[in-house]
């Protein structure tokens, strides 16, 4: 790993840890950073810093702002492995887990549960519905954007407009079936918010993005192959079939736990490895911790930023990334066709 | 802080490493291939026998079916009849991993999706031997390979910056050090200007004269019969001439496989033939 | 490990075919289900009877035969089967198709019976095991010479038969609807069980008397200051342990600091008429009458709560009910030790009582309840007393419209305006379509369904540009409401509020639809 590499990552820990004191001290319930650590430790028996003063200032911490902060972290760490190793994958520095239409369908399963009332697996049957339309979708487009043993880039990309926007129909017929109180739940998951975080949510999403991050870096070395192409990775010693089967299977789990506690949240896979890669290079040894690091810190930040921006408003955090997000997208699309002469 | 899990992953498995290459043992042995693509029979009936320690060069006008067979060799292609042994043993028979430490590839299209340095680009090609014994040899045989192709000054720049004379001789060396025993070169030259052009062909002879199996696809006619020990003509996927140069390259069998008068002459310093359209 | 390309089993391709087949099939079902939804083919009775018929869309004019079975019906309690127009809640079905079919032969009404009087023998069948029946019914568009139903709601119904007429416990409805285009005007539409004669309007539409009918639009108007404090300072008595409507007790020790939340407004409403408005330390986003619109809001995304913003506030025990969320919200608020006590929430006059007598347990304060639900009741009582309506009762649509994007739903039965519309006596046409809750609507539908007055919010109202962008929306303008602009809009704070000042929003919505000329 080279110096940079290594600079980069020491640098996005400290900013996220920085982050995540401010982000759990700050908001409606105001706690100072000194107070938020001195709660921490009071809870691991050092009682060193002083506790919150705020009347339920602790409740707020432990019962409202970690598992916000947590879950915010969780979900930021898992959308930018996510773009990251879509854009190993296919390939292409515009690939995005939206694009294939995972977070489509991931939002389908959620949606069909909560209109039909299925709750079989209590409050875990949403997220469970979640992520089996994230992987459905995924699985679909896949199979459908294979011909003789190839995926090729620009049919993956075409399917997965179209699955989005089957997915998309889907939604309306369901928005046409429900009652009120399930419209209110559909805009939520539209707009994407971590508004209703809990520490169920943060121990649900954990060993997804556990899972998915630990096999995103076993596999980085050979994504760094799969960028001359398919032929010459197969040359090399890399399973290429096998290789794009099991990133995509862990680019639905991640994409879909993403969604399944928030809604949708786009474009943080897009401008994450995008940024870094901007900064350390290409290499994904680097760009796939310092992505899930990046991921991490956008979200939690920009959390924060929505929870206080408007006084006693609170903005739907998928809005705002799309507010940002959508011209870098259209940045990146330009640049990309002036460098690298074309579609990569 | 290194995250070499792939490596110390690998080391679990058993990796079957090749034996040194002995001069005159056949490498790919092909027998009676057929491909069928898209209904047409690219390639029909092809015996071949690949040696370590010879240059072979395969040529053939455009169609003929040349990189074809060597993707067929290569692992890519899948056959339809006959059968292809890499070292012995059937090609199906061999894991990803162990054909690629036994055989490298170097393709007409050298694109790359992200913007590598060349040095990055040519280190890739040791990835075969992460984890095994030869993983010692990457920082020699890196820098042996980016001199031998003479790309030393480019080892900083991006990939996606460089000419196409200078991203063939990068693959190139990509393709040097990952140090096989068969080395399969389809066009090597063909970005190349003339001093490159003898450069390359002076490494893949030099690599023949070493053990290792060469096979390099070419148009060239005059640098072929230069350079090769052997020469095989494919005309419409059949093998048509298959000896060394000065008894391939006639004029007979030239002129009807290029659908042109050709007329061969002898250099006369050399003696090597000399092979032109008769203008 | 197989290399070669040919070697290579397409498991992935096979994975895709299947997911994709199990997605279509998918898409089926959800496709079936929303007809199967829609199309209600079943009802509930009062007493958890059930009532099915075969098919309920689509049917030939003419005649189509449908089975109807039913279960869980009283078995000591005989009922007729058969076919009649949509009745007034709580009303006798009337008129009904084919006439009480003595006979016993073919279609017309079915009679079932486990206890039948002597003449009736061999005219009835029995029930069979756990109060249930099947029968074949003949239906057709023209239920006699005046009635076609293509024009008024019909449908399946049962009730008691003539030796319990009175009884409405057994009735069920399943409305049907049959294909094909209304038939030409000069079907004169029948009067509800109500009236006496029916009367043709100026407009020759002929439809029922509107005595406002030349007035034009008009707003219902409520006093927004005014919640007035049943008892200046009234003593709680704590500790009390209350039964949440989530079926735990809840112990509530302190009402110092309350926070009364829901989505309607009426639970703050209601803290506030109790008397202990000072003790309230926020609200939600419908409260706005005076006394309590500068306190902090504590919904923060639209209207859901804010678990930050709730404790910032520090409460000492949450009132709240299930129209009002994220459940998680609420559970955090138990977790870190504040009483949540849930109230229910139906949305009807009859529920205020109960509604007021919950939260005046819950506050530990039972008599302040019982004297404002006394003072609601009276208020309530007077101003369904004072209500001068026309004999034939005038047809009231609650529509609910955001933006002139054609979110357009009608509200029907137990959604609270029909409520409201009933007890000024008139007739809720979402609830006389069969229509439960809100409900997307069809410009054709609202133009079948020919409301009088159209009722909706203010809010609403605006967001379409008024009355005029109003009738531009389809099928507005081709009601009688439409063509008389006999539009009513109403402050939502107070309409759908089901709180102390009902009787107040009764007389105001009663002034608005019957004098709206001033």
């Amino acid at each position: 790993m080279t110096r940079r590499g290594r600079l980069t990552i020491v640098g996005l820990v400290v900013a996220l840890v920085i982050a995540c004191l401010l982000a759990a001290g700050i908001g409606q319930l105001q706690v100072p950073p000194n107070e938020v650590l001195g709660s921490i430790l009071h809870r691991l028996g050092i009682d060193i810093l002083p506790m919150p003063t705020a009347p339920r200032g602790d409740d707020a911490l432990w019962l409202v702002r970690f598992p916000r902060v947590l879950l915010a972290l969780l979900v930021g760490a898992a959308l930018g492995c996510a773009g990251a190793l879509m854009q190993g994958v296919f390939g292409n520095p515009l690939a995005e887990p939206g694009v294939i239409g995972v977070s489509s369908g991931a939002a389908i399963g959620a949606f069909a549960c909560i209109v039909f009332g299925i709750a079989a697996l209590g409050s875990w049957t949403v997220p469970v519905a979640a992520f089996l339309g994230g992987l459905l979708a995924t699985l679909i487009v896949y199979g459908l954007a294979r011909s003789g043993g190839r995926t090729e880039v620009v049919t993956l990309v075409l399917v997965g407009i179209a699955v989005t926007a089957f997915a998309g129909a889907l939604i309306g017929m369901l928005t046409f079936v429900s009652s009120d109180d399930a419209l209110r739940s559909i805009a939520f998951w539209n707009l994407g918010s971590l508004a209703r975080a809990t520490w169920d949510a943060v121990f649900a999403v954990t060993p997804f993005v556990v899972v998915g991050v630990a096999v995103a870096m076993y596999y980085a070395p050979q994504l760094d192959l799969l960028a001359l192409g398919e032929r010459p990775a197969r040359h090399l010693g890399v399973d290429v079939e096998r290789l794009r089967l099991v990133l995509i299977v862990v680019i639905a789990l991640l994409a879909g736990a993403g969604v399944a506690f928030t809604g949708i949240i786009a474009f943080v896979g897009l401008v994450v490895p995008h940024l870094i890669r901007l900064v350390t290079g290409p290499s994904h040894r680097i760009l796939i911790p310092a992505s899930v690091l990046g991921g991490a810190l956008v979200v939690v930040v920009g959390d924060l930023i929505a929870r206080t921006l408007i006084e006693n408003q609170e903005l739907p955090l998928g809005v705002l990334t799309a507010l940002i997000g959508a011209p870098f997208f259209f940045w990146l699309i330009r640049r990309t066709r002036t460098r690298a002469g074309g579609w990569a | 802080m290194d995250f070499r899990l792939a490596s110390r992953w690998r080391e679990m498995h058993h990796i079957d490493l090749p034996q040194p290459p002995d001069a005159g043992r056949v490498a790919v042995g092909v027998r009676g291939l057929t491909v069928v693509l898209g209904g047409h029979a690219v390639l029909s009936d092809v015996d071949l026998d690949i040696r370590h320690g010879e240059l072979l060069a395969l040529v053939g006008p455009n169609g003929a079916g040349k990189s074809t067979l060597l993707g067929a060799v290569a692992g890519d292609v899948a056959h339809t009849a006959g059968s292809i042994q890499i070292d012995g043993l059937p090609l199906a028979d061999w894991g990803t991993r162990e054909l690629a430490l036994r055989r490298s590839v170097l393709l007409q299209r050298i694109e790359i999706a992200f913007p590598f340095t060349v040095a990055d680009v040519v280190r890739m090609g040791r990835s075969p031997w992460a984890g095994t014994d030869g993983e010692e040899d990457d920082d020699r045989e890196v820098a042996a390979a980016m001199e031998r192709t003479d790309i030393v000054e480019l080892a900083t720049r991006e990939y996606p910056s460089l000419s196409g004379g200078e991203r063939a001789r990068a693959a190139l060396a990509r393709v040097l050090a990952q140090d096989t025993g068969i080395l399969l070169l389809d066009e090597p030259t063909a970005a190349l200007d003339l001093h490159h052009q003898e450069l390359v062909m002076g490494v893949a002879r030099e690599r023949a004269a070493a053990g290792v199996a060469v096979v390099v696809v070419a148009h060239d006619l005059g640098m072929a019969a230069a350079w090769a020990d052997r020469i095989v003509v494919l005309e419409l996927g059949r093998v048509v001439g298959d000896g060394t140069p000065r008894d391939i390259f006639t004029e007979a069998l030239l002129s009807r496989v290029y659908q042109h008068s050709v007329e061969v002459l002898e250099h006369p310093r050399t003696g090597l033939p000399l092979i032109l359209p008769r203008r | 490990m197989s290399q070669a390309f040919s070697g290579r089993r397409v498991t992935p391709r096979v994975l895709g075919a299947l997911s994709l087949a199990l997605v279509v099939a998918v898409g089926a079902g959800l496709l079936v289900t929303s007809r199967v939804v829609q199309a209600q083919t079943s009802a509930t009775g009062a007493g958890g009877q059930t009532l099915t018929v075969s098919a309920v869309t689509d049917l030939d004019p003419a005649g189509a035969s449908v089975s109807v079975t039913g279960s869980g019906y009283d078995i000591g309690k005989g009922v007729y089967v058969s076919f009649c127009v949509i009745p007034s809640p709580g009303t006798l079905p009337t008129p009904c198709g084919g006439g009480i079919d003595l006979t016993g032969s073919g279609g017309g009404t079915v009679w079932i019976s486990s206890n039948p009087p002597i003449y009736a023998t061999g005219l009835t069948t029995p029930y069979g095991p756990g109060g249930s029946f099947s029968a074949q019914l003949t239906v057709e568009a023209a239920l006699d010479d005046t009635t076609d139903c293509r024009v008024v709601a019909c449908a399946v119904v049962t009730r008691n038969d003539h030796n319990r007429s009175d009884d409405r416990s057994q009735d069920v409805i399943v409305p049907v609807t049959f294909s094909g285009p209304p038939p030409s005007p000069g079907v004169i539409a029948p009067p509800t069980a109500t009236a006496t004669v029916p009367a043709s309007s100026p407009a020759g539409s002929g439809m029922l008397v509107d005595p406002g009918a030349d007035c034009g639009p008009s707003t219902a108007r409520v006093d927004a200051a005014g919640i007035d404090p049943i008892t200046p300072t009234p003593v709680p008595v704590m500790p009390v342990t209350v039964q949440s409507e989530d079926g735990r007790d809840v112990t509530v020790t302190d009402v110092s600091r309350i926070l009364p939340v829901n989505l309607y407004g009426s639970i703050a409403e209601i803290v506030f008429s109790l008397g202990l408005g000072p003790n309230v330390v926020g609200r939600d986003i419908a409260t706005t009458f005076d006394a309590a619109k500068d306190l902090p809001l504590v919904t923060t995304a639209g209207t859901d709560l804010s678990a930050e913003a709730i404790l910032a506030l520090n409460p000492s025990v949450i009132l709240a009910d299930d129209s009002i969320g994220p459940p998680e919200v609420l559970q955090q608020m138990r977790d870190s030790g504040i009483p949540v006590v849930m109230l229910p929430s139906l949305q009807t006059l009859d529920g205020i009582s109960d509604h007021i007598r919950s939260i005046a347990a819950a506050l530990g304060v039972p008599d302040a309840g019982d004297q404002l639900v006394t003072r609601t009741e009276q208020q309530i009582a007077a101003a369904t007393g004072n209500v001068v309506a026309p004999q034939t009762p005038l047809s009231i649509a609650f529509l609910y419209i955001r933006g002139s994007a054609g979110v357009y739903l009608i509200t029907g039965s137990g959604a609270g305006p029909d409520a409201m519309i009933e007890s000024i006596g008139a007739v809720d046409a979402g609830a006389q379509l069969g229509i439960g809750g809100f409900k997307p609507i069809t410009s054709e539908a609202l133009i079948g369904a020919a409301p009088d007055v159209i009722v909706i919010l203010s809010d609403s109202l605006k967001s379409v540009g008024g009355i005029d962008g109003l009738l531009r929306l389809p099928g507005i303008a081709q009601t009688p409401a439409g063509e008389h602009r006999r539009i009513v809009d109403m402050d939502d704070g107070v309409l759908l509020n089901f709180g102390t000042r009902t009787g107040a929003a009764i007389e105001a919505l009663a002034k608005a639809v019957y004098q709206p000329c001033g």
